[in-house]
Formats: structure tokens, C-alpha cells, sequence
């Protein structure tokens, strides 16, 4: 519940932002009105930053209602939570200044707002979060199924990717880092290993809720080890480009960069075991989606 | 009722329509005929070509003998610019004010080469050299005249984006004035127009030796909200409205949610 309140007033605040945004757009295109670049570009990155850390705090809220229910330990609403995730509402608002380093217009204050907001936004929820996390595995003896080791490894992959995202907005790094492919490693990660295992957690946890079907573990096992494989293996080779300065966005990697080729390509093979995750995913989480849906469908 | 829905959702599908057509319309219309007004289009455009290699040109001049461009290029950085000798329009202004700018800024010779090619197959060395030296030019350091082959000439024209067409019994071509910046092969800058203003052509030659160029567009005096003045004589910024148009959705949402815990509040504090 707090977790989706706070979600709710920073979408409204995107929300907002977007609106204006559209509207500078239509002045431009109906009135002729030129808009300001720099206004444009920032409220653009306050709709997606924010927007994107709304769904991450999403999946964290998922991660707190249901992960319970493996471990037995109750995950309780107390106050450094409550502080931590009200103090998140109002940083998240200031940290999307980051994107904007290289916009060397943007006054110098405005830059280290974004790198102070930007650390300080992923401490009270990465700390809460993983911290209660770990503590919730932590000598328990957790009931690990599908659902339960997709939502923690989200988790994980968010704390990582989050630690990447966090590096790339200090200043000093961004200068290097900069449209290199340390940009969508992070992204990727957060999302790829992170927010997506969580939303298939859920959906696995749904399924065999309402479902009632027993759960095959070899299976399970299987398609968290494509995953995880696959997906660490994919965003890992993404790390290296970014580390050895390959750009992002390039059709074709100039003769400095040459071995950005051949990091596309691993990265590409890694991606067919998951895609072999997704398939046997969607093969096993169907049969109980469907199972779920003839048992609605009978009599009573 | 359900037909109402369906008539009501007709109806805002119509609108939605007509809007959507109109702001193409409106938004397309003037743009296209600015676009068909302006000149500007034939002219060669930066954005198409910066980063592109380059094709080497085997040169004949008349001081230095046969030389390849790629020389030039691999032992420092190189400003090339097409003219022809016989022109009785833009290449001798041009090139007198590169001469000018070159001179303002320093550094021909130690930091860059400035190539002056002819793109006329008729111009030979000679008539390059003897171009130079009514310029003045032919004693500047790091200056090079000279021609290549017609083919040669014509690729590294199309890799950059330049034009030529004869004119008809005239002798003269119709070309722009244009100077490329080239490092280690490759397009860096591309500088169109008649006169070469030593500021930005000293920005070129930064950029040619590898530092960090920044641009930002200048500020449209008819933005009406612009997230932050800049005063170019003491280079410092202020806040404009523009930043408060950014902050506005911050404000509304804390004023927002301040109003509801604060009706939430009095509603539970009158409950009995």
C-alpha cells in the first residue's frame, strides 16, 4: 500500500510533466510558438526517469506483499520504511537531472542536484528492500519455487543494476561513460534480470494460487538457469562494450571501437537460452494459466 | 444506453480524426513552404556527412610535386576547400577571407595543412599556383594549390557533399563556398559560406586536434519560457520562467497530496 502510493503521486508528478510537455509540442506545431530545447529535454527525462523508477517501485511492491508467503516472516510497514519511501517520492522527482550532464547549459548547481538526489533516491529503497530482503532469507528456510527464486533474483538484478545506473550518474563517470554501452547494460539489467523476473514471479505465483497445480521442479530449476544465464551472460558482455568505450547506437562500430562486433555477437548467442527460458516459461505458466481458467469456468 | 456509448465513442473517434488531420495540416504546411522558399537547401549539409571517410586524391602542385592527400592527413590535421581558378564569383573572396581567418588565428603549417583544390579539370598546378600568388597566398606557411585527377576530385566532392555545374558558355561553375575539416581521414567539420569567421574557424581547428567543441543552439527570442537565461558578458545564468514551468509539476503534486492528507486528517478528527 505505501509502496503504491508513492508509485501513484510520482506517476501523477510524470503525468503532469508529460502534459506540459505535449503541450509546448502542439504550441510549436499549431501556433508556430518555439519551445526551448532544454525545457523540452527536461521534461522529458522527468516523464521517463520517473516513469521507469514507478515501475520498478511496482515490482518492489510485489516483492513485499508476496515474498512473505515463502519465508513465513511478515514484512512489517515500520518507520525507517515509511521515512525511506516518502524520502524516495521526493528525490526521484530531482534525480532524472543526471541524463542531462552533457548538456553543458544546464547551470552546474542544477547537475549536482541530480547527483545528490540520484544517490540519495536509491539508498532508502535499495537499503530497505534488500536489506529486508536478505534478512528475510537469511537462516530461514525459505520455500523456493519458480515464483519465489524469480522475484528474489529480481531483486537482485535490480540491486545490481541499480548500482550501475548509480555509478553513471556521478558526474566524473558520466563524462566516460557517456552514450557508451554501460548505458543500456544498466537499463538492461534492472529490467531484463530485474524488474521482468519479478513481474513473471508474480505471474507464476498467480497461476499456481488460483490454479492449484503442483509445481515441477526440474522445470522450475530449468528456467531459472536459462535465465539467469542467458540474461547475466547478455548484459555482462554490454558491461565489457561500455568499459572499453564502445558507443551505443551505432549501426557500425568505427575502427577504435572494432570489438563492439564481437560483443554483439556472444551477446547474441547468449540471448537464445533466454529465449528458451521464455518459451518453456510460457509453455509451463500457460498450462496453469489455462488449468486456472477451465476450474473458473465449471459449475461449482 | 449501450447504443448512446457507441454513438458518444463515434463521435470523439470523429473528433480525435479531424484534430489529428488538422495539426498535420497545419503543423506540415508552413514548414513545407519555408522549405520550398529557402534557398539554403542546395547547399552542402553538415549534419549528412560529418565522420565520413574521406577518398585520398593524388595531388599535383607546384611546389610540393605529387603528394597524396592521405599524407597530409596521417602527419596532421588538414582544412581542404574546391575552387577554381578562372571563378569570377565566390572563390577568390573565400579564399582570401580563410587567408584572413588563417592568419588570425595562427597555426598554419605547425598545427594544420590548408589544401586548395581545383575542381575544373581544365586548371592545371601552374594556374593554381599563379591563382595563389595574385592572393597572395603562395607564401603562407602550410598552404598547398594544387589539382587531381577529375575522378578523384569529383568522389571526394560527393563523400563531403559538394556541388558543381557548369554554366552554360560562361566558363564559370555554380558551386558554394565550402572548407572541410579533415582528421586522420575523416570529415570532423564542415564549414559553408563565403566568409570564414575566425572564431568558428578556430573552433574547427580545436576540434580538428581533438578537444571538446561544445554547441548548443542560441536562445530563439521567441521562446517565451526558457529554463535559464545566460548572459554572455558575464557568462553567468539565471532562472527563467521556463524553470518554473519544469518545477510545476513537482509543486502540484506536493500541494496536491499536502491538500488530501490534510482533508483525510480533518475528516478523521470530525468523525465521532
Amino acid at each position: 500500500m505505501l509502496v503504491s502510493t508513492v508509485s501513484g503521486i510520482a506517476s501523477l508528478t510524470a503525468l503532469l510533466a508529460a502534459v506540459i510537455l505535449l503541450v509546448f509540442l502542439g504550441l510549436e506545431r499549431l501556433l508556430g510558438i518555439p519551445a526551448d530545447p532544454l525545457l523540452m529535454k527536461n521534461l522529458t527525462f522527468y516523464f521517463g526517469h520517473t516513469l521507469i523508477n514507478v515501475a520498478m517501485y511496482q515490482g518492489v511492491a510485489i516483492i513485499y506483499e508476496l515474498f512473505p508467503r515463502y519465508t513465513g516472516l511478515p514484512w512489517k510497514t515500520a518507520k525507517p520504511m515509511v521515512i525511506g519511501w516518502n524520502a524516495v517520492m521526493v528525490l526521484v522527482m530531482f534525480a532524472f537531472f543526471h541524463h542531462l550532464y552533457m548538456d553543458f547549459v544546464q547551470p552546474r548547481a542544477v547537475q549536482v542536484i541530480g547527483q545528490i538526489a540520484s544517490y540519495s533516491s536509491a539508498l532508502p529503497a535499495a537499503v530497505v528492500t534488500i536489506l529486508g530482503l536478505l534478512a528475510q532469507v537469511y537462516h530461514r528456510k525459505v520455500r523456493w519455487t519458480l515464483a519465489s527464486v524469480l522475484m528474489f533474483a529480481g531483486t537482485m538484478g535490480w540491486a545490481i543494476g541499480g548500482t550501475a545506473a548509480v555509478i553513471d550518474s556521478t558526474i566524473v563517470v558520466n563524462f566516460r561513460f557517456h552514450n557508451t554501452q554501460w548505458v543500456p547494460a544498466h537499463f538492461h539489467t534492472y529490467l531484463l534480470i530485474g524488474l521482468v523476473l519479478i513481474v513473471l514471479g508474480f505471474t507464476a505465483h498467480f497461476t499456481q494460487e488460483v490454479s492449484g497445480e503442483p509445481e515441477r521442479s526440474r522445470i522450475s530449476k530449468a528456467i531459472a538457469t536459462l535465465w539467469l544465464l542467458g540474461g547475466y551472460g547478455f548484459v555482462s558482455l554490454f558491461y565489457i562494450g561500455g568499459w572499453h568505450s564502445v558507443p551505443r547506437r551505432y549501426a557500425g562500430y568505427p575502427r577504435e571501437v572494432a570489438e563492439g562486433s564481437l560483443y554483439a555477437r556472444l551477446a547474441l548467442m547468449l540471448v537464445l537460452p533466454l529465449i528458451l527460458a521464455l518459451l518453456i516459461y510460457i509453455w509451463e505458466v500457460g498450462k496453469r494459466w489455462l488449468a486456472a481458467y477451465a476450474a473458473a469456468r465449471r459449475p461449482s | 444506453m449501450a447504443g448512446c456509448v457507441r454513438g458518444g465513442a463515434k463521435t470523439l473517434l470523429v473528433v480525435f480524426a479531424l484534430w489529428a488531420t488538422a495539426i498535420t495540416a497545419l503543423g506540415q504546411g508552413p514548414r513545407e513552404s519555408a522549405r520550398a522558399n529557402d534557398g539554403s537547401s542546395n547547399l552542402p549539409n553538415e549534419e549528412q556527412v560529418i565522420y565520413r571517410h574521406m577518398p585520398d586524391v593524388s595531388l599535383k602542385t607546384t611546389r610540393q610535386g605529387s603528394i597524396f592527400l592521405s599524407q597530409l592527413w596521417c602527419e596532421k590535421p588538414v582544412l581542404v576547400t574546391l575552387v577554381f581558378s578562372r571563378c569570377a564569383g565566390v572563390c577568390s573572396p573565400f579564399l582570401r577571407s580563410l587567408g584572413e581567418a588563417t592568419l588570425r588565428i595562427g597555426g598554419a603549417g605547425e598545427d594544420y595543412y590548408v589544401v586548395v583544390l581545383s575542381f575544373d579539370p581544365e586548371d592545371t598546378a601552374e594556374d593554381m599556383q599563379a591563382m595563389a600568388t595574385t592572393l597572395q597566398l603562395h607564401n603562407r606557411p602550410g598552404w598547398i594549390f594544387g589539382v587531381g585527377p577529375p575522378e578523384e576530385i569529383q568522389r571526394l566532392a560527393r563523400a563531403s557533399g559538394f556541388w558543381f555545374r557548369s554554366v552554360n558558355d560562361t566558363g564559370q561553375y555554380d558551386h558554394p563556398a565550402m572548407l572541410m575539416g579533415i582528421r586522420q581521414g575523416r570529415l570532423v567539420r564542415l564549414l559553408v559560406g563565403a566568409t570564414v569567421e575566425p572564431a568558428l574557424l578556430r573552433l574547427v581547428v580545436h576540434e580538428l586536434q581533438g578537444e571538446m567543441v561544445p554547441s548548443y543552439p542560441l536562445p530563439d527570442p521567441r521562446v517565451p519560457f526558457r529554463c535559464f537565461g545566460y548572459d554572455p558578458a558575464t557568462g553567468r545564468s539565471r532562472l527563467d520562467w521556463g524553470a518554473l514551468v519544469l518545477l510545476s509539476p513537482s509543486l502540484l503534486t506536493v500541494m496536491t497530496v499536502a491538500g488530501v492528507f490534510t482533508m483525510v486528517r480533518r475528516d478523521r478528527k470530525e468523525r465521532p
